[in-house]
Order: C-alpha cells, then sequence, then structure tokens
C-alpha cells in the first residue's frame, strides 16, 4: 500500500481545491481562522457575488490534537482528563461517555448517590454551557450586554462547580465507577439558590433579549434546516429539537437515573435560528427541573464503588456508549483487547455532524446571516477538531 | 500492599463475570444490531437502512490483522436502536464504496478515516484530508505496528463474523423491528 498521499500543497492547497468556479464574476473569501464569529479556529471558504454566499466549505483541523491517537497510548487512567479538553464547555458529558463506555464494558455498578451527583453536576455544566452560547451569540449578532448578564450567572455556577470537582472549566471528575469527591450540604444550599435565582433570570433574559425586535429580525426565518437534512447529516442536539425533532439520548437511549425523572423536551418546528436559540433557552429551565427533581430525590450512600478499579484493566469487548451533550449526542466507541488501554477509541463530536450540514445551508444567504447561522449551530472547535 | 492482592483477586471475577454477562446482549454492548457485511452489499445495505429512517452516527475504522475493519453506525429518531454495519478491506488496497450519495453527512467522516488510515473511498467527490496538515509526511497516524495487530478472534471470539446479504429477507424484517426498548427495561 501506497502511504504516500501524493498531494500537491504548494500555495495554499484549500483555496486551491476550492477554486474551480463556473462563474468568472465572483469572489473568493476566507472567513477565518481568525474570524471572531467562528470561536476558535474554524476557517470558511466562501464564494460570494456581492453580498451573497453562492458556496461554502468549512476547513477543519486547525486545532487538531489526534485525541484518537492518545487514547491508545494512554491507559484508561491517564486518558481521564482528555476527552473534557475536546469540548471545553460541556466538559462533564465528554467525562461521562468515556466512564460510560468503559463501564459498559467491565460491567461496572455506580453506587446511586453517584449517579444523582453525576446528573446534578452534569446538568450544572449543561446551563453554563448554554449561557456562554447565549452570550456569545448575542455578541455575534452585535448585542454587547446579555453576555455580561450570562458571565455574571455563569460565574456563580463555576465557582459552585469548583469547590466539588477542583476545577473551572475542564473538569475532570468522573471516576471508573463514581465520582472523585462527595457533595456536602453547602453545594446542595447552594445549587438550589443559583436555581432559583435562574429562574427569575429567565423573565429577564426573556424581555430583555428573546422579545426584541432587531433580535427577532436577526434569527427569525434565518438558516433553515429541513428534519430530512438534519437526518442526512446526522445532526442532533439543540439544532435537531430546533427542526422539530423530539430526540434526545437522555430520553431515547436511557443511561444513568434519567428515566427517574419528569422532564420535557423542548422542541420548535420553525427550523431556523431562532427555533434553535428557543430550544436552548427553554433547556436550561429543564435542566433546573432534573437538577431540583435529583437534589430532593438525593439517597445517601458511597459517591464510588468501593471495588471501582483504580487502573481498569477491562476484558475483550466491543462496545458503544452515547451521552447527550449541551450541542448533541456525543458517543465513544470503544474496542479493547484486554489490555490496559483501549485497541480504538473512537469519538463521536456532535458538532463535527453538525457543522457539516453548513454547506448546504449556507447556499444563497447573505454573509451577515451566515454569522447568525454558525453562531446557532453552537461550535466549539476542539470538540470538532478533536 | 497486602491490600492488593485481594483486590487484584476480585477484578478478576469481576471481569469473568462481565465477560459471561456480555454475551447476553444490547445492554452491555451498546448495539442493537450488529452485522458484517460484503465490500460489495455495503452500499445496498445503506440504503435499506436509509430507507427505514436511520441517521448516521459516525464512521470508525480499526486497523487488524486481516486488514481494515470499518464500522458505521446508524441510529433512528423515532423507534431508537443502534446497528452496525462492519465491511473488512483488504490491507494492501483498502478501497470502500462511499456512502456519500446517500448520506451526505458521511463525507466528513469518510475524510477522517482517509486521514487517520489511508482508506480509500471510491466516488467521494473531495477526498482530501480533513483534520490532518496536507503537508503530513509519513504513513497515517492511526496505522499499529505489525506486533501490536489483533486478529478478528482475538477482538471478537465469540460472535458471528459471516458476512450477511442485505437483500435475505430477514436483514429488512429485523432493522424495521431495531428497537432498543427491551434492553432499556433490562437494565
Amino acid at each position: 500500500m501506497s502511504l504516500d498521499l501524493r498531494l500537491d500543497t504548494s500555495g495554499d492547497f484549500y483555496a486551491n481545491k476550492f477554486q474551480p468556479t463556473k462563474r468568472d464574476d465572483t469572489l473568493i473569501l476566507n472567513m477565518g481562522p481568525q474570524h471572531p464569529s467562528t470561536h476558535g479556529v474554524l476557517r470558511i471558504l466562501l464564494e460570494i457575488d456581492g453580498e451573497y454566499i453562492i458556496r461554502a466549505e468549512p476547513v477543519l483541523g486547525y486545532i487538531h490534537r489526534m485525541h484518537e491517537k492518545m487514547a491508545e497510548v494512554k491507559t484508561y487512567a491517564q486518558y481521564l482528563p482528555n476527552p473534557s479538553r475536546t469540548d471545553y464547555l460541556h466538559a462533564l458529558a465528554w467525562g461521562w461517555a468515556h466512564v460510560g463506555a468503559l463501564e459498559r464494558l467491565m460491567g461496572l455498578e455506580v453506587p446511586e448517590r453517584a449517579e444523582y451527583i453525576r446528573v446534578i453536576t452534569c446538568e450544572l455544566n449543561r446551563i453554563s454551557s448554554h449561557l456562554l452560547w447565549w452570550g456569545a451569540y448575542l455578541l455575534d449578532l452585535g448585542a454587547f450586554t446579555p453576555i455580561m448578564y450570562a458571565f455574571d450567572d455563569r460565574e456563580r455556577i463555576q465557582d459552585i462547580l469548583q469547590r466539588i470537582t477542583g476545577s473551572r472549566l475542564t473538569y475532570c471528575y468522573y471516576r471508573f465507577g463514581g465520582v472523585s469527591n462527595d457533595i456536602d450540604d453547602r453545594f446542595i444550599e447552594e445549587t438550589r439558590v443559583q436555581c432559583a435565582r435562574m429562574k427569575e433570570r429567565a423573565k429577564m433574559f426573556k424581555d430583555l433579549v428573546t422579545d426584541n425586535f432587531i433580535l427577532r429580525k436577526r434569527v427569525e426565518e434565518i438558516g433553515e434546516i429541513p428534519l430530512d437534512t438534519c437526518r442526512k447529516y446526522g445532526a442532533t442536539g439543540p439544532v435537531l429539537r430546533g427542526s422539530g425533532q423530539a430526540y434526545d439520548t437522555r430520553r431515547a437511549e436511557p443511561y444513568s437515573v434519567y428515566d427517574r425523572f419528569d422532564y420535557n423536551i423542548p422542541t420548535y418546528d420553525t427550523c431556523d435560528a431562532m427555533g434553535r436559540y428557543l430550544v436552548r433557552m427553554d433547556e436550561m429551565q429543564e435542566s433546573i427541573n432534573i437538577i431540583e427533581q435529583a437534589l430532593n430525590g438525593l439517597p445517601e450512600g458511597d459517591f464510588i464503588h468501593p471495588k471501582a478499579p483504580k487502573r481498569p484493566k477491562p476484558p475483550v469487548g466491543d462496545v458503544y456508549f452515547a451521552v447527550e451533550g449541551a450541542r448533541g449526542k456525543i458517543g465513544m466507541h470503544l474496542v479493547s483487547d484486554g489490555s490496559n488501554s483501549p485497541y480504538r477509541l473512537k469519538l463521536r463530536a456532535p458538532g463535527f455532524s453538525n457543522l457539516s450540514l453548513f454547506s448546504e445551508v449556507a447556499q444563497g444567504i447573505l454573509i451577515a446571516d451566515a454569522v447568525s447561522i454558525l453562531g446557532s449551530l453552537d461550535l466549539v472547535i476542539p470538540e470538532i477538531d478533536r | 500492599m497486602n491490600n492488593q492482592d485481594p483486590k487484584a483477586g476480585n477484578s478478576k471475577d469481576q471481569k469473568k463475570a462481565a465477560k459471561e454477562k456480555k454475551s447476553t446482549g444490547p445492554e452491555y454492548t451498546g448495539y442493537d444490531l450488529d452485522y458484517f457485511v460484503q465490500t460489495k452489499d455495503l452500499f445496498n445495505a445503506v440504503h435499506k437502512l436509509d430507507q427505514s429512517g436511520f441517521f448516521l452516527e459516525d464512521i470508525s475504522c480499526l486497523d487488524m490483522e486481516e486488514g481494515f475493519q470499518m464500522v458505521y453506525h446508524f441510529d433512528r429518531f423515532e423507534q431508537p436502536g443502534r446497528v452496525g454495519l462492519r465491511v473488512m478491506l483488504d490491507r494492501q488496497d483498502p478501497q470502500v464504496p462511499s456512502i456519500y450519495d446517500i448520506y451526505p453527512g458521511a463525507a466528513w467522516h469518510e475524510r477522517e478515516c482517509f486521514d487517520f488510515f489511508g482508506v480509500r473511498f471510491t466516488g467521494h467527490p473531495n477526498l482530501i484530508p480533513l483534520l490532518l496538515d496536507p503537508d503530513h509526511k509519513g504513513p497515517p497516524p492511526l496505522l499499529k505496528e505489525e506486533s501490536e495487530r489483533k486478529g478478528l478472534d482475538q477482538l471478537y471470539p465469540d460472535r458471528e463474523q459471516t458476512p450477511l446479504s442485505p437483500d435475505d429477507q430477514d436483514f429488512m424484517r429485523k432493522i424495521q423491528e431495531c428497537s432498543n426498548l427491551k434492553s432499556r427495561t433490562q437494565s
């Protein structure tokens, strides 16, 4: 087999590949990788006719770190901090996918209290992720003030999580068979106060931003993604629910103790950026709902299984484990050969599939609307590039 | 140090127990259906999944003694259930038909496999590096050393490895009935 890819890489490789065009009156424009609205290092090649986009092609890989290779050369325990570096905004869900895959493979039991703690912390993290998306998205659309309100609440959630997990962003809190640290009365008290506060704030967010005429002009009927396009591209999470499909991994493929809680899956069938916006705003309230139910039903017991392995050596096997992250379905395909590191670990990043439909949606829209659509997809580039 | 010996014994027992349980079904693997198909049947099988309303989750690949194993994961919005399709490819000439025509979302997943393993997808409209640098020299990063490769018998000791034909009546009925409800009630 020839391992040499034999590519002509002189000049700008991706621009050269993108260049051939049927028309001679259009312009090729690079958006990013330093463009503020791409939230990190995403580059998008655009062929434009005046203000209108004819073709668009995202170029990835600027922050690629080969997490899948790292999994193969590290042991399971050494890999624990890695998943939270992929999607740093919903780090706990990625950590959960990793420990969950191994627990499924080894048949490890997780104590009930640990499952409840995981649900509470993961949902808190989901709220903080949606808050940051909310602030940053509005910043993209030209509204500066909301991000200040968003970070106010986000800081409080981070303070709560910092006391328990030891970090503010890239949490490494879940362990095989439980969590690393028990929660205490102060955590419960602070979480209850924050939940009550978030409910009050939601009204202000609605009055200040959601009902705002200028915002609605920027997001309503912009970037319509039909449901079948979502299916063809494998889009999940708020993007899919904003197109009217009530699909949530927590409900469709229940893991942990999610089947014990009563919560709605918000959906909007407008398929536009406003639909995706409203789904996330409603999801924050549903997460608060779940947290309050979990706090009320929090059982006593161990926070980690007493016989949980510190350096696991799972049996030979092939498992798939999926959780619902803030951006959609996070999947881990783990193949073990019986040694203390995976034979192969494939990470399914929801943002990867969600972004892949952008080329199709972007045809024929204004550049300003492209910013609105990219923001409504809630991209986290390190997760997409892995 | 004294504590470690009984612990090791316990984890061995756990492993044995887990191994015995594993054969009992989807709640231990995450797959509700899992088939090997032949390379020439792949397009047909994926087409049938598309007709049954499945979406593509991801495309994964493994470097093994026998060659490359491609794993396609599908799931469904209504009536969720995971289907895995596995295809074995020759190491000397790893070629597989692209499923881009059915699932346009496969384009990026296939480019990723091309990056990491050097697998060629015939009929792919734009098979260029996605995540790796186009200037990347040397072998694809996820290829294993020959001594580290494992065979099908080592990784999948007790499972059916004969390829199934998607034209089988059974195949269509099973994917239509595929659902994770059963494993949900058990676990």
